[in-house]
């Protein structure tokens, strides 16, 4: 798997990255969130034309010819046409972040550093 | 039935939006409708709404905000037998034919106060509950609903002829519209009517906001009744961090020990409106130490600044493994908020550039610019 530089882009704290292949291993699973605002309520989930994938705690996701979107939405906002919806849906706190068509993606959380201590953690809020 | 197509959907129809919206606006945001507000318009709004459902009129009592009327029909429930009677009378004077509706109002806004001299004397000695609050016809956003449905009969519709049953939305719109109810708590007997705020504060996004204290203004008959909703840039803020801000008690450590984020920034904010402009960078007896400015490849440009404690810390270690060595953050602003993050790092980094590409998730490599096509 390498990092290709042609199509990185954030929402939020959740980050993307094109990389060239699925790693190996990915296992496909279904489309959920890959983010949880820990008291705000609001997530962050992929919809449209893709594919979610797993490995070892990380996403990966496969877009297909008609792109998808990254979006922040709240919870309660969520229904069974959610996530196949391939435009903007109403914001939680973030706009949302268009996915190229046929394209592979690393999904990560931004980092932070714990003060007194040598720890680098995924940003809360 | 008529039906009408997007095609039909004129320039000139789409024009008359601003001036719909405008009207369910009316009042919401400057405190209009809290001060028009009277108990007479209320009642008959709650009344047409309860005997519509086939009840009998309610005895409306109002509370200043939301949170004021929960607590009071908590309260009522509680000490039952003290309102009883005078509830029993009023109930029944209005179930009467041409009864005396400015003497129902007296008795009703008595009642109102002997509940109100109830819950400061006994304060809140029940469990609090939550009861719901919403009935579409007789709240804040009755107005979305009913201003939508007013602009498809009067504008979209306006070239066919309406069925009298349509009538009764426009009865519902009325009575809403000058009821000034902002939302009720209901039981069979009884509805308590919260007032619209004094004032409520946005961002130019029209997100909720205020860095200066509460973004929604409540009135509130006792300190105990009070509702002070915080919002930043339209995020829920914890209510400490005014306090703190606002009297003067607010640290760094407060700052440093708080593990969410949007908290931080809310603090930033707060701080910063408060005290003015770079007052963070004295809470935090930090300076900026590197700034510079990104064209990103969408276009849009991002300023990020490297902020360091001019103090240093014998328990931080940096990643050259050094120790004894100032704390450090990175300023970051959403650009789909504007909110400033004021992110912790490391003091090992000079260049803001490199420690925002430390800063993206593990395994990303430090090779790959820092240049986003997409940032939100």
């Amino acid at each position: 798997m390498q990092f290709t530089n042609k199509h990185n882009g954030h929402v939020g704290d959740v980050q993307y990255f094109s990389i060239d292949q699925l790693p190996k291993g990915a296992k496909k699973v279904e489309n959920q969130p890959v983010a949880f605002g820990e008291k705000s309520g609001h997530i962050h989930i992929n919809t449209g034309d893709c594919q979610l994938y797993e490995l070892d705690g990380k996403f990966f996701l496969v877009t297909g010819n008609d792109g998808a979107y990254s979006q922040h939405i709240h919870q309660s906002q969520m229904t069974a046409e959610t996530y196949t919806t391939n435009a903007p849906l109403t914001k939680a706190d973030h706009n949302a972040g268009r996915l190229e068509p046929n394209t592979v993606y690393s999904i990560g959380i931004h980092k932070r550093k714990k003060h007194f201590s040598k720890v680098w953690e995924k940003v809360k809020d | 039935m008529a039906t009408k197509r997007l095609e039909d959907f004129t320039p000139e129809m789409e024009a008359q939006i601003p001036v719909y919206f405008n009207q369910a606006l009316e009042g919401v945001f400057d405190g209009g409708r809290y001060k028009s507000f009277n108990w007479e318009d209320a009642a008959k709004c709650a009344w047409f709404n309860y005997e519509f459902c086939e009840f009998k009129k309610p005895v409306v009592l109002v509370g200043a905000n939301p949170k004021e009327t929960q607590l009071m029909l908590s309260h009522m429930i509680q000490h039952f037998e003290d309102y009883e009677k005078d509830l029993t009378t009023i109930y029944e004077m209005q179930q009467k034919e041409n009864f005396d509706v400015a003497e129902v109002g007296r008795l009703s806004n008595q009642l109102t106060a002997k509940v109100i001299a109830g819950l400061e004397k006994y304060g809140i000695d029940f469990k609090k509950e939550y009861r719901s609050d919403y009935l579409f016809t007789m709240n804040v956003y009755s107005d979305s609903y009913l201003t939508w449905y007013a602009y498809c009969k009067d504008v979209v519709f306006a070239d066919v002829e309406h069925s009298p049953e349509v009538q009764i939305l426009d009865k519902f719109r009325d009575l809403q519209r000058k009821s000034g109810i902002y939302s009720a708590v209901f039981s069979e007997a009884l509805c308590i009517v919260s007032k619209y705020p004094k004032r409520i504060h946005r961002n130019d996004n029209n997100d909720l906001h205020c860095t200066t204290g509460v973004a929604v203004e409540f009135d509130a008959a006792l300190q105990i009744t009070e509702f002070k909703p915080y919002f930043i840039n339209g995020r829920a803020m914890e209510s400490w961090i005014f306090e703190k801000t606002l009297n003067g008690t607010i640290t760094k450590e407060d700052f440093m020990k708080e593990e969410d984020e949007d908290l931080r920034a809310g603090i930033y904010e707060v701080v910063e409106g408060v005290r003015g402009e770079g007052a963070m960078l004295e809470l935090l007896g930090a300076k900026v130490v590197d700034e510079q400015q990104i064209i990103h490849r969408d276009g849009s440009i991002e300023t990020l600044q490297l902020y360091k404690t001019t103090e240093t810390f014998e328990e931080e270690e940096d990643l050259a493994g050094n120790t004894n060595v100032p704390l450090a953050w990175i300023k970051m602003v959403c650009p789909s908020t504007g909110t400033n993050y004021l992110i912790p790092s490391d003091s090992s980094f000079t260049d803001v550039v490199e420690a925002a590409k430390y800063h993206r998730p593990e395994g990303i490599p430090m090779d790959i610019d820092y240049k986003w096509d997409f940032r939100n």
